[in-house]
C-alpha cells in the first residue's frame, strides 16, 4: 500500500493517489486525482457545441435526460446498470425516499461499496475506504465552519445593530443563523474523474424544497402510503444531510463499537416501526445501526443548537409580547390616568405679585439709612483703625478687581473709603487687572465726585502682573540696573503703605492672600468685597494675613463717613427682598405639603 | 515626545520659580523675566482665544443656522468695539463711557434675572426634590439666615438673642473654613501632580 501513496510537490508528505487535496497542507493535488480503470480520454461533453459552458447551462443540461442528466430520466447508456444484489434491496415495498436514496447512492457508487450489507466485516481496508474516510472528515470540517461562520455573523450582527434593509434586529440575527439555501456551503463531493462528466457539483438528495417543508412541518404524504407513518416521516425528514449519510455511512458507522455502548448506556432508540416486514433481510439488518447513528448525530446536533435554539426561543416570546402590544394598539385601556402635577399657576402669579409689591415699595419707602451695626466687626474695625493709621503724604495702591454687576454691591463702600483717604492727604495710585476696571473706575469717579482720583491704569498680565511686583526686591543690584530707567513698569508693592484690593471673587481672593500677601509687610493688605466673601476673607483675617476688611453694606455703614452710602442703597429695598425670599421658600414648603397631603388622600381612597 | 517637552519646560519652570521665590536677592530679576514670558504667552493665548471665537461665530453666520442672527450680532459689536477702541484708544473717556453704558446695565440685569430665577426655584424645591435631611436643612438654614440678616432680631437688643445669633453666623465660618482646607490640599496635590508630570496624558 505504501509504495502507491505519492508525494505532495508543496510539502512532501504522503498521500493517497485517490486524494484531491493533500491531507497535510491542503494543496490542491487535482493533477494526481485518478482511480484505477479510469477512462480519462472518454469525455463526454456537457455542453453542445455553439454554447458557452457556465453554471447555468450545466444545470439545464443535467436537467435533460438525454443528455445523461441524473434528474431525468435515466437512458440506458447513461447510468450504470444497478447490480442483481442492489436490486434485490430495493423492492417494491422498500418507500419511495429510501429507494430515491439508494439510486442516488447507487448513481454516486456504481460499484456498490458505500451500500454494501452491514454484516459484512471487511479484513482490510481498500484505498477507496480511505478515501471516503478523508472526504468525510473534510465534509465536517465544512460543516463546522460553516456554523462558526454563522454564529461569527450573527455576533457581528448583533454587534453592530445596523440594518440597511429595514429588517428588524431579532429577524436579520435568526436569519443569520439559519442561512439560506442557496447561501450554505456547497458540499463538493471529490467525484471520480468517470463520474465527474455526469454529476453536478453539489449535494442533491432528489427531493424538492417543497417535499422537505412538507416533511419539517409533518405533512408530507408519500404517494401510495397512509399519512399515520410519522416515524418514517420524521426519520427522512432530519435533513438532507442525514439522508445523504444515511445513504452513504452505514457500512461505516455500524462498525464502530462505541456507538453501540452508548445506546446500550440510556440513548437507547425507539425501533423503528416503520419499516415493513417486507423488506430485504440487508434493510432490516442495516436499521437498528442506522437508528443508533442518527441518535447519536441528533444528540450532537441539539447540543450544538441549543444556544440557536434559546435565541430563537426568546426571539419568540419577544415577538408574541409585540404582537400584543400590536393588538392593544387603539383599544380602550384599564390603566388609570395618571393626572401630570399641577403647573402651579396660583404660586407663578403669587410670585409675580409679590415682586411686583416689593419693587413698589421699595420705590415708594424710598432709602432708607443703613442702620449701624450696634457693635462692629474686628475685621471691619481692624481696617478703619488701618486707615486711620495712615499719615499724609503714604503711599497707598487701590487695585480694582471686580466686574459691573458687583459695582453695586462695592462701589458704597468705596467711595467710603476714597473719600477717608483723600481727607487724609495720602498718594492714591489706581490700578486694575482687567479692562472693565478702566470704565469703573471713570464712572466711580464721576458718580461719587471724587475726580480728583488718580487716572486708571491697566495691570498687564493681571495677577501675574502683581506677582512680579509683589517680589520685586529692592537689594538685587541686576534689578536695580534693569529698572533705573523704567520706575513705573516696574514698580514694587514694598513701596506702599497699604495695599486695598477692591474683588468680588473668591479666586481672585484666594489669589491675592496665597501668592501675593506673604511679600508684603504685616497687616498692609486690605481688602473691599461684597458681604458673601466675608466668610472667605475671615479665615485670612484670623491667621493674621489680612489687615482688615470690608465685606457688604453692614461692614460699610460700620466703616461711617455714610453719607455716600445713603445716596446709593436702600435699606428697606434690601429688607423687602429678604422677606419675598423668605415668604417664597415658605410657600415652598406649604405647596410641598399640600402635595404630599393630596396624595395621601388620593391613596387612601384608593 | 509630545508629551514630555511640555512637561519638561513646565518642570523646569515652576522649580525656577521656586528658587526665585526662596532666594530673591539672587534670582529676583531673572524671575521676573519669567513672569514677562508667561505673561506674554498668555496673551498671545488670550488673543487666539478671541481669534477662534470670531471664527466660529463667523462660520455660523456663512451656515446660515436659525441661531446665526445672534452671531451676526456678535460680530457686529465686536468689530465695533474692536475699531472705537483701536481709533479712540482705550483711554478715552468717550469710549469707556460707551463701553461701560453697556456692559454695567447687562450684568447687573443678569444678576436680577438670576435673583428671580432662584426665587422661582425656592417655591419649586422641595417639589421637585422631596424630603429628605438635605433639603430640610438647607430650607431651615435660608430661613434661619435671611431673618437674621433682616435685622429685626437685633432691634430686640437682648443679650441672649444677641449670643444666639452671633453663635449662629458662625456656623458659616466652620464650613468655609471646611471648604479651604480641602481647596488647600486639592491645589497642593495638583501643584505636586503638575511638579512630577502624574497623570499627564490619561485620559
Amino acid at each position: 500500500m505504501t509504495e502507491e501513496l505519492r508525494d505532495c510537490p508543496h510539502c512532501g508528505n504522503k498521500n493517497l493517489p485517490t486524494a484531491s487535496r493533500c491531507v497535510h497542507c491542503g494543496l490542491e493535488l487535482e493533477e494526481f486525482f485518478s482511480f484505477e480503470g479510469q477512462n480519462d480520454s472518454g469525455e463526454v461533453p456537457l455542453v453542445p457545441p455553439g454554447e458557452e459552458e457556465g453554471l447555468p447551462e450545466l444545470l439545464r443540461d443535467l436537467q435533460q435526460p438525454d443528455l445523461g442528466g441524473i434528474f431525468g430520466e435515466p437512458k440506458e447508456g447513461d447510468t450504470r446498470p444497478i447490480g442483481e444484489e442492489e436490486q434485490k434491496t430495493v423492492s417494491p415495498a422498500v418507500p419511495e425516499w429510501l429507494s430515491r436514496v439508494r439510486e442516488r447512492a447507487k448513481v454516486e457508487y456504481p460499484s456498490g461499496d458505500p451500500i454494501r450489507k452491514t454484516g459484512a466485516i471487511e479484513t482490510g481496508k481498500t484505498d477507496r475506504d480511505r478515501v471516503s474516510q478523508e472526504f468525510d472528515a473534510w465534509i465536517a470540517r465544512l460543516q463546522e465552519s460553516a456554523r462558526r461562520e454563522a454564529m461569527l455573523k450573527a455576533k457581528a450582527v448583533r454587534s453592530s445593530g445596523l440594518n440597511e434593509e429595514g429588517v428588524p434586529d431579532w429577524l436579520q440575527r435568526v436569519r443569520e443563523l439559519h442561512p439560506k439555501p442557496e447561501e450554505r456551503p456547497t458540499e463538493e463531493v471529490p467525484l471520480k474523474a468517470d463520474e465527474a462528466d455526469e454529476e453536478p457539483k453539489g449535494w442533491d438528495s432528489g427531493w424538492s424544497e417543497e417535499d422537505l417543508e412538507k416533511l419539517r412541518r409533518g405533512e408530507y404524504q408519500e404517494p401510495g402510503k397512509p399519512a399515520s407513518d410519522h416515524s418514517e416521516i420524521e426519520e427522512t425528514a432530519d435533513s438532507d444531510e442525514s439522508d445523504l449519510a444515511e445513504a452513504e455511512e452505514p457500512p461505516v458507522e455500524h462498525q464502530i463499537a462505541e456507538l453501540d455502548e452508548e445506546s446500550a448506556a440510556g440513548d437507547r432508540i425507539e425501533p423503528d416501526i416503520s419499516v415493513k416486514p417486507e423488506e430485504t433481510a440487508e434493510v432490516a439488518e442495516s436499521e437498528p445501526a442506522e437508528s443508533e447513528c442518527e441518535a447519536v448525530s441528533e444528540k450532537k446536533e441539539t447540543e450544538d443548537l441549543q444556544p440557536d435554539l434559546l435565541l430563537l426561543k426568546s426571539q419568540y416570546e419577544r415577538a408574541n409580547l409585540l404582537k400584543q402590544l400590536i393588538n392593544q394598539e387603539g383599544k380602550a385601556s384599564f390603566t388609570p390616568r395618571i393626572n401630570p402635577p399641577a403647573r402651579g399657576g396660583a404660586a407663578q402669579i403669587i410670585l409675580a405679585l409679590l415682586m411686583l409689591i416689593g419693587v413698589i415699595g421699595a420705590v415708594l419707602i424710598g432709602d432708607a439709612v443703613w442702620p449701624r451695626p450696634a457693635v462692629p466687626a474686628l475685621a471691619a474695625a481692624a481696617f478703619k483703625q488701618s486707615l486711620e493709621n495712615l499719615k499724609p503724604g503714604d503711599k497707598v495702591l487701590v487695585v480694582l478687581d471686580y466686574q459691573p454687576a458687583a459695582s453695586a454691591d462695592i462701589e458704597p463702600g468705596v467711595t467710603a473709603v476714597f473719600r477717608t483717604l483723600q481727607e487724609k492727604k495720602v498718594e492714591i495710585t489706581l490700578r486694575t487687572t482687567q479692562p472693565t476696571g478702566l470704565w469703573l473706575a471713570d464712572s466711580l469717579r464721576s458718580g461719587s465726585s471724587l475726580e480728583t482720583l488718580p487716572e486708571p491704569r491697566l495691570i498687564p498680565g493681571g495677577l501675574l502682573g502683581m506677582l512680579k511686583w509683589a517680589h520685586y526686591s529692592p537689594t538685587n543690584p541686576v534689578i536695580r540696573a534693569a529698572t533705573s530707567d523704567s520706575g513705573e513698569t516696574m514698580l514694587s508693592l514694598h513701596d506702599f503703605t497699604r495695599v486695598l484690593v477692591v474683588t468680588d471673587a473668591s479666586l481672585s481672593i484666594a489669589s491675592w492672600m496665597e501668592q501675593v500677601s506673604h511679600w508684603l509687610p504685616p497687616n498692609s493688605l486690605l481688602m473691599i468685597t461684597p458681604s458673601q466673601e466675608a466668610v472667605t476673607l475671615s479665615v485670612y483675617y484670623d491667621s493674621g494675613q489680612l489687615g482688615g476688611y470690608l465685606a457688604g453694606m453692614s461692614d460699610f455703614a460700620s466703616f461711617d463717613k455714610l453719607s455716600a452710602l445713603n445716596a446709593q442703597v436702600s435699606y428697606r429695598a434690601y429688607q423687602v427682598g429678604l422677606l419675598i425670599m423668605i415668604m417664597l421658600l415658605l410657600l415652598g414648603f406649604v405647596v410641598k405639603a399640600d402635595d404630599d397631603a393630596n396624595r395621601k388622600q388620593k391613596l387612601e381612597a384608593k | 515626545m509630545k508629551r514630555i517637552i511640555p512637561l519638561f519646560v513646565a518642570t523646569l519652570t515652576s522649580f525656577f520659580v521656586l528658587a526665585g521665590l526662596i532666594w530673591p536677592v539672587s534670582l529676583g530679576g531673572y524671575l521676573n523675566i519669567v513672569l514677562d514670558w508667561a505673561i506674554i504667552v498668555g496673551a498671545m493665548a488670550l488673543l487666539v482665544a478671541i481669534a477662534h471665537l470670531f471664527l466660529a461665530q463667523w462660520r455660523k453666520i456663512a451656515r446660515g443656522n436659525r441661531s446665526s442672527f445672534y452671531s451676526l450680532v456678535f460680530v457686529i459689536v465686536f468689530l465695533l468695539s474692536l475699531g472705537g477702541g483701536l481709533v479712540m484708544g482705550v483711554d478715552d473717556p468717550e469710549y469707556r463711557l460707551w463701553i461701560s453704558s453697556i456692559q454695567k446695565p447687562l450684568e447687573v440685569s443678569l444678576l436680577g434675572l438670576a435673583a428671580v430665577v432662584m426665587a422661582g426655584a425656592g417655591v419649586q424645591f422641595y417639589r421637585t426634590r422631596g424630603w429628605s435631611p438635605l433639603t430640610v436643612a438647607f430650607g431651615v438654614s435660608a430661613l434661619v439666615f435671611l431673618v437674621i440678616d433682616l435685622g429685626f432680631l437685633q432691634v430686640l437688643n437682648s443679650p441672649p438673642v444677641n449670643a444666639i445669633i452671633k453663635t449662629l453666623q458662625m456656623l458659616p465660618l466652620i464650613g468655609a473654613r471646611g471648604l479651604l482646607i480641602g481647596m488647600s490640599f486639592g491645589a497642593l496635590i495638583v501643584a505636586l501632580k503638575a511638579l512630577t508630570g502624574e497623570g499627564v496624558g490619561n485620559d
